[in-house]
């Protein structure tokens, strides 16, 4: 559905895209992730045509957004991180000015304008002149003009910034239901483990670059730290790791304070035979624990933290 | 010495990290090394044209000799009162932003946060622009010492010209650093402190001079108005310095306790403008618009303000009829306008009273003024039509729609119409009402007036969304749409006329291009058509037209405008998706 090729934007010296390749499939919700500057803003930024890049293209349903620009924006929702409202409009109107200018006809307008906010659990609110909404109130107008024209292919820039954790479960929910409507969904946002619950595919962009493309599998594969697995028992640790250590299925074991972290040599799962293995040897278990691979984790390793 | 005694006289309490900060900006703005050399490119372009015309080689030398005086007298005055003119205006435009840009970047607020006070911003923004135009007023100063040695200047005249012109512009500053408290937008501040000083310059000395005259016999009250009005004051200056007995008075230290008086003014409004800030900045951490309004109607009840209305039509129109024509201020706006039409129906009642209603040069002089208040909104207001919604950061979220750019560029245009025509009602009444008060203006005149103003209308507006669409801030929009005008019926002309004296050609050119200015337009069509009894004669500096034939020529210069507005917008509706983020 969306597809980049050698996509590369320089803003005179700086090069925010470098050689960008990424393809996102329709129906996916496309968690993209990055440190401050890395370039999530200007990818999306080309991808809803407001900007040319420098060199590469890019593709939404088959149409480069740089030659259709028209039809791209037909089938593209753009919520920008930092969005401008105007203030003398209220909600509804402000909705319905949007409407209008995606041209919809003027006799369905209304019943649209009532179902985003519905969805957006503004109804309350549409009275209200819009810069009297709160920062989170605002940020939900905002996905709530982004679904005005029905589109295809969602773009939204840190859409969860300013919301309540309600709010963001809310919106959490609503994504999954669009995605259920067969929409593609592209989402950059910081809150990461937020991201790694509904998204299908991930990609990890640093300085202008992709790191990593991917399911959240294959990020765990690709770390090679597929499971961790957290071990408490009772009495000497020390035990516990000389018993496991000679393991042929162990990568490694750590002590910290009273539990041991295990890691295997191989990608398995089964970790059945760690508490036969303890038994036998004659350890007492407090726990095992499998520690799944969080996405904060994997941002962490997979960038350095270099601000471009 | 005492730290604290050191702070005060090192005059850190005045400035402090606020003008250090404005310094070091200002410093990486391209646009003030353009200013100045534009200031020095003007000001010689202005000098050799003075040179050119008073001093004429070929004569003797002793004739030639008094008339080097001459021209250096001539050169001084013009370099004196261009800087008079420029400094003004320049503080103007650059302290229109000090306390409305803080706010507008959400800055003063922090600002209230630090250890800097009130003192410190108002201070620090006013002497930062204040450097920069000394700076300017510096430059010339070596010009100004070349010129001395034609003869015949005294330095004291220099100093007192220099001084006064400081004072005035430290007072400008100060009345537009105040309005900036006051006003969100930069270019509303630059239009309401041109038509305070308009008033306190022009105004109210011709108001009290003609309300005086008609009561009593006194004749001096430009004695009174060369203290507390700069401009009298400079003008008094450059009579009593080359034409002593032109004067009836003593000059004396008069240009002391003129300056004196303006700088007690400044004081005054800056003092006010410290006690204010603090309160703009609450009001911004508060919260922007919703805090600027303090009516409870927004907040509370909204649903009863105001029903929910239907958009219909080109949506970019629709938003931009359905706001308010006046905005937030239109009490204000509405009850200033009715307190200057009394005395307004008060200067029609004198100019009756004396016999002069049927007078060419009365309705010429009418005309002049609402042209020029006319074209000054029609100016300004359709460069903030785009860069409005720039600042919003909803132009990114507009442009991502599926409507049109002929879309937005028609709804935008129609928009800045609306907003600016009013500004035309003074002088559409005045010609329509004189038009119908049978034998004095003639009706093709009036039809004239017409043709004029539109073409006028259609190209500000057309070239104002050009410069909207090219900048990223408004004041710099309203700036740019500000110098086509001055650019096209000044500087053009005027360099015009100076290549024919200088080719020793005839400048018929040069006069049909004057003609084809609509500010002269409007002027020659009243003389030509009032009264009605004179027929119609069209006498521009060029052309010659009776009757009928006038609409004819003036149809033709009006599309050209129109035309050239036209070819602005469509030139602005091409960059709409240039560098959508700036
Ligand atoms: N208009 C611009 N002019 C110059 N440089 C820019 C411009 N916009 C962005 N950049 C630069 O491009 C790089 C990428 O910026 P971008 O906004 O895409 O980052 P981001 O990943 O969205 O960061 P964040 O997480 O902070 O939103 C940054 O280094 C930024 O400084
Ligand atoms: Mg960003």
């Amino acid at each position: 559905m969306i597809e980049i090729k050698q996509l590369t934007k320089q803003y005179g010296s700086l090069t925010a895209l470098d050689h960008l390749d990424l393809t996102i499939k329709e129906g996916d919700i496309f968690g993209y992730i990055g440190p401050n500057g890395a370039g999530k803003t200007t990818t999306m930024r080309v991808l809803a045509t407001l900007l040319d890049p420098t060199s590469g293209q890019a593709f939404i349903d088959g149409l480069d957004v740089t030659k259709k620009g028209n039809e791209v924006r037909c089938r593209v929702g753009y919520m920008p991180d930092f969005m401008g409202v105007y203030d003398d409009l209220k909600v509804f109107e402000y909705l319905e000015f949007f409407a209008a200018a995606f041209k919809i006809d003027r006799k369905k307008r209304q019943g649209i304008v009532e179902g985003v906010l519905e969805l957006t659990d503004l109804t309350s609110k549409k009275h209200f002149t819009v810069d009297s909404l709160s920062r989170g109130m605002q940020q939900r107008l905002g996905l709530a003009r982004v679904l005005i024209h029905d589109p295809k292919v969602l773009i939204l820039d840190e859409p969860a910034s300013g919301l309540d954790p309600r709010a963001r479960i809310e919106v959490r929910e609503l994504l999954l239901e669009l995605k259920r409507m067969g929409k593609t969904i592209m989402i950059s946002s910081h809150i990461l483990s937020e991201l790694e619950e509904i998204c299908d595919q991930i990609g990890i962009i640093e300085r202008g670059k992709l790191v990593f493309d991917g399911t959240m599998d294959e990020i765990r594969k690709h770390m090679g730290v597929h499971s961790r697995i957290k071990v408490e028992v009772i009495g000497d640790p020390q035990r516990a790791l000389d018993v496991l250590s000679p393991m042929p299925q162990i990568g490694s074991v750590t002590i910290e304070q009273r539990a041991l972290t295990v890691t295997f040599s191989d990608g398995q799962e089964n970790n059945g035979f760690l508490a036969k293995a303890l038994v036998q040897g004659g350890i007492d278990i407090v726990s095992i624990e499998p520690q799944k691979l969080k996405l904060d984790d994997a941002f962490l390793e997979l960038t350095k933290g270099i601000v471009n | 010495m005492h730290p604290t005694m050191r702070h005060i006289l090192g005059g850190f309490w005045l400035t402090g990290p606020i003008f250090d900060k404005e310094l070091r900006v200002s410093s990486r703005r391209r646009r003030n090394y353009l200013l100045r050399v534009g200031y020095i490119a003007l000001l010689a372009l202005l000098l050799s044209v003075v040179w050119d015309s008073t001093v004429v080689s070929g004569y003797s030398d002793a004739y030639s000799v008094s008339r080097m005086a001459r021209a250096g007298q001539e050169m001084v005055g013009l370099i004196v009162w261009f800087q008079f003119v420029t400094c003004q205006l320049l503080a103007i435009v650059m302290l229109s932003t000090a306390i409305s840009g803080e706010v507008y970047h959400r800055t003063l607020g922090v600002l209230m946060t630090t250890p800097i006070n009130s003192l410190q911003i108002v201070f620090g923004k006013l002497f930062s622009k204040l450097l920069q135009l000394i700076l300017l007023l510096a430059i010339s100063l070596p010009l100004l010492a070349i010129i001395r040695v034609f003869g015949g200047i005294p330095w004291g005249f220099v100093v007192q010209a220099l001084t006064i012109t400081l004072s005035a512009t430290v007072f400008v500053g100060a009345l537009s650093l105040f309005y900036s408290i006051y006003l969100r937008r930069s270019y509303v501040v630059i239009i309401v402190a041109l038509i305070t000083v308009g008033v306190l310059y022009l105004f109210i000395p011709a108001f009290a001079a003609l309300v005086v005259q008609s009561f009593t016999n006194y004749r001096n009250f430009e004695q009174f108005f060369s203290y507390v009005n700069p401009f009298f004051a400079l003008v008094f200056l450059q009579q009593y310095t080359f034409s002593p007995g032109s004067v009836p008075w003593q000059g004396g230290h008069h240009w002391l306790v003129h300056c004196g008086i303006m700088l007690a003014a400044s004081a005054a409004l800056l003092a006010w403008s410290v006690a204010r800030v603090r309160l703009a900045a609450l009001k911004q951490i508060a919260g922007g618009a919703a805090a600027a309004q303090p009516s409870k109607k927004t907040s509370a009840e909204p649903a009863l303000s105001r029903p929910i209305e239907s958009v219909h039509g080109c949506p970019i129109r629709w938003k931009e009829f359905r706001s308010p024509l006046l905005g937030r201020y239109r009490w204000l706006v509405l009850s200033m306008s009715l307190l200057l039409l009394i005395p307004l129906l008060i200067v029609y009642g004198y100019v009756g009273a004396e016999g002069h209603l049927d007078d060419e040069f009365s309705h010429m002089a009418f005309v002049a003024v609402y042209m020029g208040l006319g074209m000054l909104f029609t100016v300004v207001i359709p460069a903030t039509g785009i860069t409005s919604e720039k600042e919003s950061q909803s132009w990114p979220v507009l442009l991502g729609t599926t409507i049109g750019d002929g879309a937005i560029l028609m709804g935008k245009f129609w928009g800045a119409l609306r907003r600016c025509l009013w500004a035309w009602v003074p002088l559409l009444a005045h010609v329509l009402i004189f038009t119908l008060w049978p034998g004095i203006i003639h009706p093709i005149a009036a039809l004239g007036i017409l043709l004029v103003v539109s073409g006028t209308v259609i190209f500000h507006i057309g070239s104002g969304l050009y410069f909207s669409t090219l900048s990223k801030r408004t004041t710099t929009a309203v700036v740019l749409n500000f110098i086509l005008p001055a650019l096209m019926w000044l500087l053009i002309p005027m360099l015009m006329f100076f290549a024919t004296e200088l080719a020793h050609t005839s400048n018929n050119f040069a006069e049909a291009y004057v003609d084809s200015i609509p500010f002269i337009q409007s002027i020659a069509l009243m003389e030509g058509g009032v009264p009605v009894s004179g027929g119609m004669r069209y006498r521009g500096p060029y052309m010659k037209l009776n009757g009928v034939e006038v609409l004819f020529y003036l149809v033709v210069t009006t599309s050209m405008y129109g035309a050239i507005g036209c070819l602005f917008a469509w030139r602005a509706k091409c960059r709409f998706r240039k560098n959508i983020f700036g």
